[in-house]
């Protein structure tokens, strides 16, 4: 079957392009327009960061591009292209796995987001064989390489505890390390430090930072803290309210920024 | 100048028991802190999580009682006398916690809550009580008409200023502030920081600043301490000397870890101290910090380094250095 496609986007070496996506939060007695005609590229190698206060609508484009939206949640208009194909052509069930294969995401509250029943390794293991048919033993080598590639020590031993056991940073990088098996072109990182340790959160940038580069993935960074984008960004698009009020290279908008709210952002940053 | 809180060689340890084996575990939080606050003086606490700050700064706030040492207000003891002796004390000790969502009964108003506060120590008719509340959220930057709302109905910034009126309402001398902007959005944390600066001036209130973020500190603070797995590295007097003079391995690595400020300010950073950060050593005799010190020595492992001052108002405990 053909879904919609761009050749256009290919060419720009975007992972994800995003045009005119328009959300409504359907309500009982209104309806919230949570994203209004929302354009947004990352670029294959590149970290994109979109920023806003909580509230102005980052994280439901970040669900949105993964198709785990809440029910009431409804796209009104918009196209999202995923590595050239526009996601929402697709009927529901080449959808899914179409993207599980194209891009992955992590969360804020590491902890949360695994299995508090299953050990580490049974986790990783679980999300390889989802993807490629191959003997459990196969996918415990590749998972030990990806334990190693986000630099955890002693992987090992670490495939055989349970999430309560690790400290927030070792989790935040088992999620990296599940999110970045088969190497998606793009990873949705949607608060990965705000729960963290200064110290830790250096950690998790660099690991994102050697990730793109070594990798070439694409990551949209979702956060409202103005320091982590500074430190780490290429790209900027500022969100307010479901809009994006303005979008440029770090430079661009930390020397030269020109909305009103941008300049907010900036003099509010200690 | 007069000393208002106070800690002497305090320790606190919990315990912890195995499920299966039935086997008690000691895990030390604090060890061995002896801190001193003076009047009008404001300390920030920092460390990262795990490093026993919290749990000094509910000891010196008599809700937590130590195991070893103790902790004195105004040159009492608080730490272990009984509640109807401790209950005076109270309304000159007060708290800021970090999760404003988790502090008020979500069946309360706003107003309620206050209320509970003022009744506890104070007998005043309901005309006073209701004053009171309306003033104070004023001067935390809140309409008076919030009183009536629920917390659910306050968005996290409001909800983090009726946590701070909740706190300062009875006018306390002393106030611990477990993390108060960590919750917050990046653009609500000045606000919030210019707020408590503000309301220490206007009442003259002396603060223990507890947070991990060093970005924070120069607002509030006149002096800093860092912690590390339960015991003060390095104490600097903000006002004699700058962050940067920093010397403790530690406090640099936690310097270094803050984001730039600029896109052009990016710089590399000492990224292999940083891996491996749960190792602590369990002997006693030995500094806290060598595993993943980049400078450790022979010494550093055998010997356990105290405080000492380098310069005036300026303590560090390292072998290194001092």
């Amino acid at each position: 079957m053909q879904y919609k496609t761009d050749q256009g986007v290919q060419s720009e070496n975007a992972a994800l392009d995003i045009r005119g996506l328009s959300m409504d939060y359907i309500m009982q007695d209104q309806n919230i327009h949570a994203v209004v005609d929302l354009n947004l590229v990352a670029r294959m190698g590149k970290i994109t960061a979109l920023v806003g206060e909580s509230g102005s609508g980052k994280s439901t484009v970040a669900l949105a591009v993964m198709d785990i939206q809440d029910k009431n949640a409804v796209i009104s208009s918009g196209e999202i292209y995923l590595g050239g194909t526009d996601i929402l052509s697709m009927p529901k069930k080449d959808m899914r796995s179409y993207i599980s294969n194209h891009a992955s995401i992590i969360f804020q509250d590491p902890i949360d987001s695994l299995n508090p029943l299953l050990t580490v390794g049974e986790q990783l293991v679980e999300a390889i064989l989802i993807h490629e048919k191959i003997t459990k033993n196969q996918a415990r080598t590749i998972a030990l390489n990806q334990l190693l590639a986000v630099s955890l020590p002693q992987p090992e031993e670490l495939m055989k505890k349970y999430p309560f056991m690790l400290s927030g940073g070792m989790c935040q990088r088992v999620m990296i390390a599940i999110a970045s098996v088969f190497h998606p072109p793009l990873l949705i990182a949607d608060e990965p430090t705000t729960a963290l340790d200064v110290t830790i959160q250096a950690q998790i940038l660099h690991q994102l930072d050697s990730m793109r580069k070594k990798d070439g993935t694409a990551i949209l960074l979702i956060t409202h803290d103005l320091g982590v984008v500074a430190e780490i960004a290429d790209d900027v698009c500022i969100m307010k309210d479901g809009h994006i009020v303005e979008s440029g290279t770090v430079d661009d908008i930390f020397c030269n920024p020109q909305h009103t709210y941008t300049r907010q952002l900036l003099a509010a940053a200690l | 100048m007069e000393v208002l809180a106070e800690t002497q060689n305090i320790r606190k340890s919990y315990e912890k028991q195995n499920l299966f084996t039935k086997k008690r575990e000691q895990v030390s939080a604090v060890n061995g802190v002896s801190l001193k606050i003076q009047k009008g003086c404001s300390v920030g606490l920092i460390g990262e999580s795990g490093s026993g700050k919290s749990t000094l700064g509910r000891m010196m706030a008599g809700l937590e009682t130590p195991t070893e040492g103790q902790a004195l207000f105004r040159g009492r003891q608080i730490s272990n006398i009984s509640l109807r002796k401790m209950r005076p004390l109270r309304r000159n000790i007060q708290m800021i916690f970090q999760n404003s969502s988790s502090v008020f009964d979500t069946s309360y108003t706003i107003g309620e809550s206050i209320a509970e506060v003022i009744e506890n120590s104070e007998r005043v008719s309901k005309k006073e009580c209701l004053e009171k509340i309306e003033t104070i959220l004023e001067q935390v930057g809140l309409d008076a008409l919030y009183a009536q709302r629920y917390p659910k109905e306050l968005s996290g910034g409001q909800r983090q200023r009726a946590n701070i009126a909740r706190a300062l309402v009875l006018h306390p001398e002393f106030v611990v502030c477990d993390e108060p902007v960590s919750s917050l959005d990046y653009s609500l944390r000045k606000q919030i920081l210019t707020l408590l600066n503000d309301l220490r001036n206007k009442f003259g209130l002396t603060y223990l600043f507890i947070t991990h973020d060093l970005n924070c500190v120069p607002y509030v603070c006149d002096m800093m301490a860092i912690m590390y797995a339960g015991k003060i590295v390095e104490q600097i007097d903000l006002k004699k000397n700058t962050m940067p003079n920093a010397l403790h391995p530690y406090t640099n690595l936690l310097l270094s870890c803050i984001p730039a400020k600029m896109p052009a300010e990016r710089k590399k950073r000492m990224m292999e101290s940083i891996i491996d950060t749960t190792v602590i050593p369990d002997s006693k005799h030995c500094c806290r910090f060598f595993p993943r010190c980049p400078f450790c020595t022979e010494r550093c492992i055998n010997e356990e380094p105290l405080l000492k001052e380098v310069a005036s108002g300026h303590l560090v405990a390292c072998h290194i250095i001092a």
